[in-house]
């Protein structure tokens, strides 16, 4: 890992507008989905961002990669700031950024083929003939077939397989057709928006091998989102945790893990189920009272302070900022 | 006798791609008071057996054998092939059941109050004031505040977690003995899971009724369960009290299962960062092989005495090894 940034986000907000449901579509306010965070993704850096559902992970996720408009703030990618591309001037650079999506069922397209689905991509960007010089027609197709193979081999397919639609794999193994695609155009950056949520632990473990091992043969940087804190620890080298749309803490895996400072953090982890019976009975669990408030109408000063243990007075009114504690980062006025 | 005793349940569902066995000679009891964890991943065949002792599988769709016999009273009732009106009395008033959405059991057009009062009705001769304060005292013990004004909300008025409650009430509401909970905290975030596991903890403590929980999730089995039965494949494939299971696992699919989690607990790069992953895929229930269904992912076939052409050719017996705690492998005392 180099300590050159290839992404650099800063204040970044990304608003939804909430309009009634009459047919005079008003707008009624904001859901402020991604209200101004901040962080620098390294070159060959895996950056876990983990919360809870409607945090903002995903719109965080896909207003980096601008299929989003941002609201506003900034996004540099390799030093280019790119906040106010149009789709044209983004279209060289989506080589480059390339988003796994959740749900391997969806995200397929169920009438195309794996081999379509795996090679449109470079059909799309004209590149169709790498190593093909130029040529379109039988060439270029037997070129993408040959391209569109390796990568299956790659990600763990059978290449025999190019022919099979969607339905015929199962989750893991559609799991893998997304990485494929996403790989296809030798990209630089990948969001990973919760990529092993929605399969079975023993394969989760496999998909989560796979892109540790890709990072490192295609000189990938990651920003992985999950909700799931133990995934992401053993992917990740720093971990970020939001919570209604702000960043409350960002620190180095191991940091985060062994010495939480943001009180949300804390009970984050605490939740997590330990699968030790014998651990489980014994360790001190914070159970948070309350639901999560609503991003259309945050709390003023902290938002984390109507389910917090340890407010007081000026978390009511002064929002806290990310600042330096020990290794880590945290927005709060009485960190742990 | 045990309160429960399921004994060589089959459940087949014929299907034009051929014969599914989703439950294939499952045997198990329960005690009044406990909670019997059945935890496998998705397909291994939770969700049918539960389904089958209730008599919610369509006699259609579904060939189901074998015997389930619980307590009523001094009675003994024999729940496969039972009348469907006197499984009516049985269901929702000796056994009720909770499910992963909450919107399968709550209806979007009523008031939940409505709802828990008819479920109070429908099996006790009073007026309908006295259903009205048992589920106001119903919604009130499972923590929904203000649960006199709040009986006149529906269901979408609620957060997830929040209908979760709703539902665990409505449940209750005939005071159980047996409570099935079929992945109750799936979906949810695990801050509001751990509001619901404590809520069942306290719950069960208080009414003393039994637990079926079926999920997939061993970290959510290791704080609840006191016994765990783990399925692959149709079959009860390891049986234990939870320490046991997780302190000395048995089988190898249980063993790879709890080696492939990712444990927070841990500190990162321990262990080396990579997960122990299972490899390949469960098998399809339509071709399950004459042996152990298990022997294509294990890594201990070798070990056998026999070699895996014996895993491949002989299914084991489920077969007690130490005092209480079975295990359907060849492995000589299975040694892992
Ligand atoms: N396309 C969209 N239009 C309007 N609101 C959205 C859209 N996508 C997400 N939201 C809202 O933004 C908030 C954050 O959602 P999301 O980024 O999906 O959270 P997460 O990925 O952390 O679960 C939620 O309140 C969600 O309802
Ligand atoms: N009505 C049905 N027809 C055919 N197959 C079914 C039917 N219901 C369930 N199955 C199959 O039975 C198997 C077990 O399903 P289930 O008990 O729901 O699994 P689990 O709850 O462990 O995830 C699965 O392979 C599923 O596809
Ligand atoms: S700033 Fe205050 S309310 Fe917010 S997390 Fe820290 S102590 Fe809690
Ligand atoms: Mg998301
Ligand atoms: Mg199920």
């Amino acid at each position: 890992m180099s300590e050159e940034p290839i992404l650099e986000v800063s204040n970044l907000q990304k608003f939804f507008p909430i309009t009634s449901n009459s047919i005079f579509a008003r707008v009624k306010g904001e859901n402020k989905a991604v209200n101004g965070i901040s962080f620098t993704l390294r070159r060959g850096e895996t950056l876990g961002l983990v919360g809870e559902s409607g945090c903002g992970k995903s719109t965080a996720g896909r207003t980096i990669l601008k299929l989003y408009e941002p609201t506003s703030g900034a996004i540099r990618f390799n030093g280019e700031e790119i906040t106010n591309y149009s789709t044209r001037k983004m279209k060289p650079l989506r080589t480059k950024m390339q988003i796994i999506f959740q749900d391997p069922y969806s995200s397929l397209n169920p009438r195309h083929s794996v081999g379509e689905i795996i090679g449109a991509a470079f059909t799309i960007h004209g590149l169709a003939s790498i190593g093909g010089d130029g040529a379109t027609g039988s060439s270029g197709r037997s070129a993408t077939k040959r391209l569109v193979q390796d990568l299956m081999e790659r990600v763990g397919l059978n290449p025999e397989h190019y022919n099979r639609y969607p339905h015929e794999f199962s989750g893991g193994q559609r799991q893998r057709i997304g990485i494929a695609r996403a790989l296809a155009l030798k990209p630089e950056f990948i969001v990973c928006d919760e990529p092993v949520s929605a399969l079975d632990v023993s394969i989760q473990a496999q998909v989560v091998n796979l892109l540790d091992d890709l990072k490192d043969d295609f000189g990938l940087s990651y920003l992985f989102i999950a909700h799931d804190l133990s995934v992401v620890q053993h992917i990740s080298d720093r971990v970020a945790v939001m919570y209604l749309g702000k960043i409350v803490e960002l620190a180095p895996t191991e940091e985060i893990y062994q010495r939480p400072h943001h009180p949300y953090t804390k009970a984050l982890l605490s939740a997590i189920p330990i699968p030790d019976p014998v651990l489980e009975s014994s360790r001190e669990q914070i159970v948070l009272s309350g639901d999560l408030p609503s991003p259309a109408n945050p709390p003023t000063g902290c938002v984390f302070n109507t389910r917090c243990w340890k407010a007081q007075p000026r978390c009511f009114s002064e929002e806290p900022v990310l600042q330096v504690v020990d290794k880590s980062e945290v927005a709060c006025h009485y960190p742990e | 006798m045990s309160f429960l005793e399921v004994n060589d349940l089959h459940v087949e569902f014929p299907t034009s791609d051929g014969l599914v066995k989703a439950v294939d000679g499952v045997t198990f009891a329960i005690e009044r008071g406990e909670t019997l964890a059945i935890v496998g991943e998705s397909g291994s065949g939770k969700t049918v057996t539960n389904l089958a002792l209730m008599g919610l599988l369509s006699k259609r769709a579904a060939r189901i054998s074998g015997s389930a016999v619980i307590k009523r009273g001094d009675e003994d009732v024999e729940l496969i092939d039972l009348a469907d009106e006197e499984m009516r009395q049985i269901r929702g008033k000796n056994v009720a059941m909770i499910f992963q959405d909450p919107m399968s059991s709550l209806h979007p057009y009523y008031s939940i109050g409505d709802q828990i009062i008819e479920a109070h009705q429908v099996h006790n001769d009073v007026d309908e004031r006295v259903s009205k304060a048992r589920a106001i005292e119903l919604l009130d013990m499972v923590g929904i505040p203000d649960a006199s004004e709040r009986i006149k909300a529906f269901p979408h008025q609620f957060s997830g977690g929040m209908r979760q409650r709703v539902m665990i009430a409505m449940a209750l509401v005939n005071s159980p003995e047996l409570l099935i909970a079929d992945e109750p905290t799936t979906a949810l975030d695990v801050t509001v899971q751990a509001q619901i596991l404590k809520l069942l903890r306290e719950l069960q403590e208080e009414l003393k009724m039994a637990i079926i929980l079926i999920t997939h999730d061993l970290g959510v089995v290791a704080g609840a369960a006191d016994r765990v039965n783990v399925m692959y494949a149709g079959k009860i494939v390891e049986s234990a009290p939870v320490r046991d299971l997780y302190a000395n696992p048995l089988m190898p699919y249980t063993h790879g299962l709890l080696a492939s989690i990712p444990r927070m607990d841990r500190r990162a790069g321990e262990s080396g960062k990579r997960l122990s992953a299972i490899a390949g895929q469960p098998p399809s229930l339509i071709a399950l092989p004459a042996g152990c269904a298990f022997v294509p992912r294990c890594t201990f076939s070798n070990r056998v005495s026999g070699g895996a052409s014996r895993c491949e050719s002989s299914m084991p017996a489920l077969t007690e090894h130490v005092p209480g705690h079975f295990a359907r492998c060849h492995l000589e005392g299975a040694s892992l």
